[in-house]
């Protein structure tokens, strides 16, 4: 036993590869009648492998929390070629550096459906004649950034189908107080588009410009699709005002081309009249 | 109330960054690889279930904020994994990582093994930074270190078999068998 746990601290050299010639030979002899080293020196030699190949950033600590938030929202600001090492290896850095990245949109969308809006999600949808596994959320917009803490989301609205050429239309309510939307695309994108192809999701005035948009590659869109059968965005409820609005789907770059979709949207103050 | 969770709720942007790396190292968890193209989505429902239970006061301020957090994590990715019905993705042993790991088994391994490395101490991590990645033997960390070649031995050793617990209670590979 004594050689047993004497030979253990052998094995980091003999995982590196660089055993002590001296020891070599106890050492080999006794790996061939002991599982538990075996085990060990596979292991070792495994961590040396997955070490070697991720290098001196598997090492080094994450950055602290203000310069994660500061890389990912001073778009193109540099970062320690160190720093910007283990952030390309780190996946829960990764992931902290896309929270705040969504956070740095204007609105912010810490939100996603749950259960219950799943199912009357679901009613609504099968109400519509929409097939609907599940929602997915995405950020967009363009009006200052409330605090995660503060969104009121109201109703969803469940964008129509287009009939026959015509656009479809939907009412709705506001609620006092509510600052976001959530609002259902049932977008398509063209069998052709690549997947890199831009398309934007806008809402504005009838004839007018658009006061809210969100771009997203056919990728994303596909990805959604997939999924839900619908594009489901966060817009700013100052973005749909009481009147009339339509959301439209154009692709990014057509200068003004036709709608790929197009809906109309009467939204009403709260408690106005229907 | 809990001094983050008040920060928090005033959307204070460094008790935001506190939570948010509480629940990206949660979903990031070699266990829910599978689910990492939702992530950015989970990351969004976590926090908003933190915050909702926060202002309805559902959470006991007694309890450690970080554990109530990351247990929320946990509970979202579960449940994402139940309504995938996928599998999740295991490492499952060494040997078949030997032969030839694929991209996304490296990827996991790689997590894995920074995950543990980040729960050692400073002084292991230099010791198995030298021998790993300096390709440094006994001899030369001793002469760099200035420390006895004994010590070192025994040191490095015990660094390492805690690395090498942590990463296989990671990975969820059985314990070793007695020793021969």
């Amino acid at each position: 036993m004594n050689d047993h746990i004497d030979l253990q601290t052998e094995l980091p050299d003999y995982a590196a590869g660089r055993p002590d010639p001296e020891t070599r030979p106890r050492v080999e002899a006794h790996l061939r009648t002991c599982q538990e080293c075996r085990a060990m020196l596979s292991d070792f030699q495994e961590l040396g492998r997955v070490m070697r190949r991720g290098g001196t950033p598997l090492l080094t600590p994450h950055p602290p929390v203000a310069e994660v938030r500061r890389l990912a929202l001073s778009r193109g600001a540099a970062a320690d070629p160190v720093v910007q090492h283990h952030l390309d290896l780190c996946a829960s850095c990764s992931l902290e550096m896309e929270g705040w990245r969504r956070m740095g949109r204007p609105v912010v969308a810490f939100f996603r459906p749950s259960w219950w809006m799943l199912a009357s999600a679901s009613a609504a949808a099968l109400v519509a004649g929409i097939g609907l596994g599940m929602l997915v959320m995405r950020a967009p917009v363009s009006t200052p950034r409330p605090s995660p803490a503060a969104v009121a989301i109201g109703p969803q609205i469940f964008l129509p189908p287009i009939l026959r050429g015509e656009p479809g239309r939907v009412e709705y309510e506001l609620t006092p107080g509510q600052q976001a939307v959530v609002v259902a695309w049932p977008a398509a994108v063209p069998e052709q588009a690549a997947q890199d192809a831009l398309f934007r999701f806008e809402i504005g005035r009838p004839g007018a410009g658009a006061d809210w948009s969100y771009d997203m590659p056919a990728a994303g869109i596909r990805r959604h699709l997939d999924s839900a059968e619908l594009v489901t965005l966060l817009v700013p409820a100052t973005a749909l005002g009481p009147g009339r609005h339509e959301a439209r789907v154009i692709a990014s770059g057509a200068g003004g081309g036709d709608p790929l979709y197009l809906a109309i949207v009467d939204v009403r103050a709260p408690g106005a009249p229907q | 109330m809990h001094s983050i969770a008040r920060r928090l709720l005033e959307n204070d942007p460094d008790a935001v960054g506190e939570v948010m790396r509480w629940i990206a190292a949660a979903l990031t968890a070699p266990r829910y690889w599978s689910l990492r193209a939702e992530w950015p989505d989970l990351l969004q429902e976590v926090m908003a279930r933190v915050l909702d239970s926060l202002r309805h006061e559902r959470f006991d301020a007694s309890r450690d904020l970080r554990v109530y957090v990351q247990g929320v994590a946990r509970f979202v990715s579960l449940e994402e994994v139940r309504r995938r019905r996928r599998s999740w993705m295991f490492v499952e042993d060494e040997e078949g990582a030997a032969e030839g790991p694929d991209p996304e088994t490296k990827a996991v391994q790689m997590q894995l093994v920074q995950r543990v490395l980040d729960l050692a101490s400073p002084e292991c991590r230099e010791l198995i930074g030298l021998h790993f990645l300096e390709s440094k033997n006994h001899l030369e960390i001793a002469s760099k270190l200035e420390i006895p070649v004994g010590t070192i031995k025994s040191r490095l050793f015990r660094c390492l078999e805690g690395v090498r617990k942590m990463w296989r209670q990671h990975r969820g590979t059985k314990p070793d068998r007695s020793p021969a």
